[in-house]
């Protein structure tokens, strides 16, 4: 037995065997959150290349599985990360159940991790690329089910994952005479400048972050909001490996006053447009742009303590983005339309614990204090601030940005419906404040777990510290 | 832990209470028990005043080596005085509340408790990260209890524009102290750096409504007197604490005749519009921005203690007003020694508040008539006929109500105790009463035509200003809306595609053209 059988291809094969059960989506969704619960459980117990017994036998978690010729690797060191990924999808499964998505959800949310938890183990590691396009193509079903319009975002998603695949593999290629000959400096010159452009499609780096709002607008918000979780991260892990494993890139001062650079950019860029947007899906998909450029910002540190951010980072983005986007889907489904500001009008009164539930996490990615943001947020503008205050300026004209997001959909939220917009508002005749079929309880429990974890992390970050120190020491150069 | 045993009390009160109600307790008894938890909060902090200055770390931020600072407590000189006005107008509220029957509900009693509790906290906040936090907590409470009681939309609006501005006003605060790092120092209450000073005020100047001026409230939301009066009141607590420090920080400015020209400015329409409107109650806004403001310029002249007892009477002295609802003798009485304590006489605790007419400027009359349009506007609002009261009170009430306003007036002089003996000009006093005599002359034979407030109200409620930006907004909107349909439609790859293009020519001259 290998720990990529058991994270990556256990998984995978779970979620192709869970298709059948498209069907009966809330079994397919169960079943998915008991192997994710596993998961995450055996990565907390189960060691890695130690001998364990069990009822008598001894046997030992491999670290490595060769397949046609590569090898998938998960250390140790990794664990850790390991816990957090299935941690955090063992929550998005749950709150499936609130959100209510279509019914492949589940088996393409397992598949997809596994393909995104391969990505930082396959070795030769550049073939990463690979596996974010494999991920984008398996998306596809989950972001536009049959019948959905949201085909446009997703052609455009995958053009541009396709597009910045090749640059990547063939900056594989070339760093390979970059290690050989490190003298060479026009060729690790041109080797950073292609992996860069590799980036700024894969992580939509601003002005190539269109598919983020096109996709958070017209897909289903939660699915699209996994996606644009996991996959941006993911992309981040991948920079950070790049980043551990060649020293002409970890020693380029220029390579990171670029990432401080555009991560300011994307910011100021991203708050000011999710300042101004009027749809409540694009705003997420704006908020994610705003959430890279903070994760730039942190990598652009080139300090430890960048490095522990960037994971730091995170645990309030996955928290927040699960709770808005699971609020935003089922709203929508409730109102039964896409919802912009002009149709959220009322709201608060007709669904006042879902329209709480969307505040909170709009306002946690803000940065309010007291919620999961601030903390992270804070000590990140606190380092910046000391060598390069305006970085941290456009980090907080960013979350001023959203800021301004979360008072305006407030304003909306509470104001009057106006008239003739019976489609988001109450419809005539109808009960002032309305009971969602999903259950009072369901919605009681969403919230609740959304509310108490925001503020357990902004009161008490401390206790989750130490956890993310831990995580850059997978990288044998950055976590020294 | 004697420094949240009156945090404590008030956040468990509220608590027990709510259980009590779900038992389904007399009235009587909640109000009993809501009396006894503000009582026990209040003599704690008689406890707390010997042991002065006290610091508690709350929580231990650092023990993991991330972060440079802990939420912590600092109760002094400064905080205190505050902690016990805001303790002394939760008992006053509670206590007096029985002699208001729209006040005779458990709701509006543990709202009052809660929110006396976190302007407490925050008024003890020892660091700026804790008054981040404070200052949060205390504009969430108050925008879920304004809210529901908001009935109008443009109320809604009010107050949504509201809790905007305040938590503004708490981004300052953190954007003070990102300059304070950005300039190799660190933001600590006892050394305000030169940085971070202007941010500082400005975040403070923003929450109260003073800079740029503005009243969050033109009508506020309907709101029973005892909560309306804790809510109106200990935002403002909270943001007057660290007015105080940055006063006894000392804190300089480049262009401080136009700031004092603008707080002037605050200070003299807040208060002829405090001295014209029906009631106290609507008045309540205005008259927080007008003592905000002369608290402000006193500050802006380094001088703390004048500060302390500008916000003590802005609260104490305001709160005997605003408590006092039933007709008769005791608010008469209470409400006269209050105006009296108003004018700055000597051996008062408003005689420290003197000092910013010492030295005398240009900006002095500007003051000076603010002030007494301030004295002249309470005694109006006191001397305004009252609805009689129907029913006679019991015995009992008859001396626990008015023994809740007498109960503000003993706060009001135990918190500026250190400070009565102490010199101050003799003058201003006399000037002021003047002033006000005046007024109350002039206003019974000249009616300023109400079209001049009306307009002056619409020029300080920064609707115009909103509406300004509101459409600056959505001009830029449209133009972001046209930037987004170039990059998000039909072209949108190619564009991406002509873009790398020049990325890399850039990049690649940037790096030597190679």
């Amino acid at each position: 037995m290998s720990a990529p059988l058991i994270w990556i291809v256990f998984p995978g094969a779970l979620g192709f065997l869970l298709l059948l059960l498209a069907g009966r989506p809330r079994l397919a969704n169960g079943l998915a959150v008991g192997a994710a619960f596993l998961l995450a459980w055996a990565a907390l117990l189960l060691p890695i290349d130690q001998p364990l017994t069990l009822g008598g036998a001894t046997f030992k978690v491999a670290q490595s599985l060769f397949l046609l010729g590569r090898s998938l690797t998960l250390t140790p060191a990794q664990q850790p990360l390991l816990m957090g990924i299935w941690g955090v999808t063992f929550l998005w499964l749950v709150g499936a159940l609130f959100a209510r998505p279509h019914g492949l959800f589940a088996p393409t949310a397992l598949f997809t991790i596994a393909f995104l938890t391969a990505s930082f183990s396959v070795e030769p590691f550049l073939y990463a690329a690979l596996m974010f396009e494999l991920t984008a193509l398996f998306a596809v079903p989950l972001l536009a089910p049959p019948g959905s319009r949201s085909r446009p975002a997703v052609l455009r998603f995958l053009a541009f994952m396709t597009i910045g695949m090749p640059f990547i593999l063939f900056v594989g290629w070339m760093l390979a005479g970059v290690a050989a000959s490190p003298g060479i400096l026009v060729l690790a010159v041109r080797a950073g400048l292609l992996l860069g452009i590799g980036f700024v499609f894969l992580l939509g780096i601003f002005p190539f972050h269109s598919w983020m709002p096109m996709l958070a607008e017209s897909a289903n918000p939660y699915a699209a909001a996994f996606v644009l979780l996991m996959l941006p991260s993911a992309v981040g892990l991948f920079g950070l490996e790049l980043l551990d494993r060649y020293a002409f890139l970890r020693q380029s001062e220029a390579l990171f006053a670029l990432l401080r650079s555009a991560g300011a950019l994307m910011a100021l860029v991203s708050g000011l447009f999710v300042g101004l947007e009027r749809h409540l899906g694009r705003m997420l998909g704006f908020a994610v742009v705003l959430e890279t450029g903070l994760s730039l910002l942190a990598i652009g540190l080139n300090q430890p303590i960048g490095f522990t951010l960037f994971f730091a980072l995170l645990l309030p983005r996955a928290v927040s983005f699960l709770v808005w986007s699971g609020t935003l889907s089922n709203l929508q489904q409730e109102v039964g339309a896409s919802l912009t500001l002009a149709r959220a009008r009322g709201l608060a009164g007709v669904y006042p614990l879902r329209s709480a539930g969307l505040l909170l996490a709009i306002f946690s990615l803000a940065g309010l204090p007291l919620l999961s943001g601030f903390p992270f947020r804070w000590l990140l503008g606190r380092e910046l601030a000391a060598d390069f205050p305006w970085a941290a300026a456009a980090a907080l004209a960013g979350s001023l940005g959203l800021l301004l997001a979360g008072v305006r959909v407030i304003a909306a939220l509470v104001s009057e419906p106006e008239v003739g917009t019976t489609a988001a508002g109450p419809l005539e005749g109808a009960p002032s404040v309305r009971i969602s079929a999903a259950g009072d309880s369901t919605i009681w429990l969403f919230l609740i777990f959304g509310a108490l974890g925001s503020l357990l992390v902004g009161f008490f970050p401390h206790w989750f510290w130490p956890f993310f120190v831990r995580l850059p020491l997978m990288f044998s150069q950055l976590g020294r | 832990m004697l420094l949240v045993l009156a945090i404590l009390f008030l956040l468990a009160t509220p608590l027990t209470i709510l259980g009590l109600r779900r038992a389904r307790g007399r009235m009587g008894a909640q109000w009993l028990l809501a009396a006894l938890g503000a009582l026990l909060a209040w003599a704690s902090l008689w406890f707390l005043r010997p042991r002065l200055p006290l610091s508690l770390q709350l929580l231990d931020w650092g023990a993991a080596g991330a972060f440079p600072e802990s939420p912590a407590l600092l109760a002094d000189d400064i905080s205190w005085p505050f902690t016990l006005a805001l303790a002394t107008l939760a008992l006053a509220v509670i206590l007096t509340a029985i002699g208001r029957l729209e006040d005779l509900e458990a709701g509006a009693w543990t709202g009052s408790l809660a929110v006396s509790a976190l302007g407490i906290a925050a008024v003890l906040a020892g660091n700026p990260l804790t008054l981040a936090l404070a200052w949060t907590a205390l504009d969430i409470l108050e925008l879920v209890l304004l809210l529901p009681r908001a009935g109008e939309p443009h109320q809604r609006r009010s107050v949504v524009t509201y809790f905007a501005t305040s938590i503004s006003g708490t981004f300052l605060l953190l954007y003070a102290d990102t300059l304070a790092r950005a300039s190799g120092e660190l933001l600590v209450f006892e050394h305000i750096p030169a940085a971070a000073g202007p941010t500082l005020f400005l975040a403070v100047a923003l929450r109260l409504g003073v800079l740029p001026v503005h009243l969050p409230f033109i009508r506020e939301p309907d709101l029973r007197r005892g909560l309306g009066t804790i809510i109106r009141l200990a935002s403002p607590a909270a943001s007057l604490t660290l007015l105080v420090r940055a006063a006894a920080g000392g804190i300089t400015f480049q262009s401080e005749w136009l700031l004092l020209a603008l707080v002037g400015l605050a200070a003299l329409y807040a208060a002829a519009a405090w001295a014209r409107v029906p009631d106290e109650l609507v008045g309540r806004p205005s008259w927080i921005l007008g003592m905000s403001a002369l608290a402000f310029a006193a500050a802006l002249g380094n001088q703390p203690e004048a500060v302390l007892a500008w916000s003590l009477a802005a609260l104490l002295g305001g709160g005997v007003l605003f408590l006092s609802a039933r007709p008769g003798r005791a608010r008469r009485l209470m409400g006269g020694l209050g105006a009296a304590a108003m004018l700055g006489l000597p051996f008062t605790p408003t005689a420290a508040a003197m000092h910013i007419y010492q030295p005398v400027t240009i900006f002095t009359p500007l003051f000076l008539l603010a002030h007494a349009l301030l004295v002249y506007g309470y005694v109006r609002h006191l001397d305004r006929p009252l609805e009689p009261v129907e029913t006679p009170a019991e015995r009992w009430i008859q001396v626990v109500a008015p023994g809740g306003l007498a109960l503000v007036l003993l706060g009001f002089l135990a918190a500026g105790l250190p400070w009565l003996g102490a010199a101050a000009p003799r003058w201003p006093p006399v000037g002021i009463a003047l002033l006000a005599g005046g007024t109350a002359l002039l206003g019974r034979r000249i009616r300023l035509p109400g079209f001049v407030f009306a307009a002056l109200d619409s020029a300080f409620s920064l609707r115009w200003l909103f509406s300004l930006a509101g459409r600056l907004l959505e001009r830029l909107s449209s133009g972001l809306d046209g930037l987004n349909r170039v990059l998000e439609g039909e072209g949108g790859v190619l564009w991406a595609l002509v873009l790398v293009a020049l990325l890399i020519s850039l990049l690649g001259q940037l790096a030597g053209g190679g």
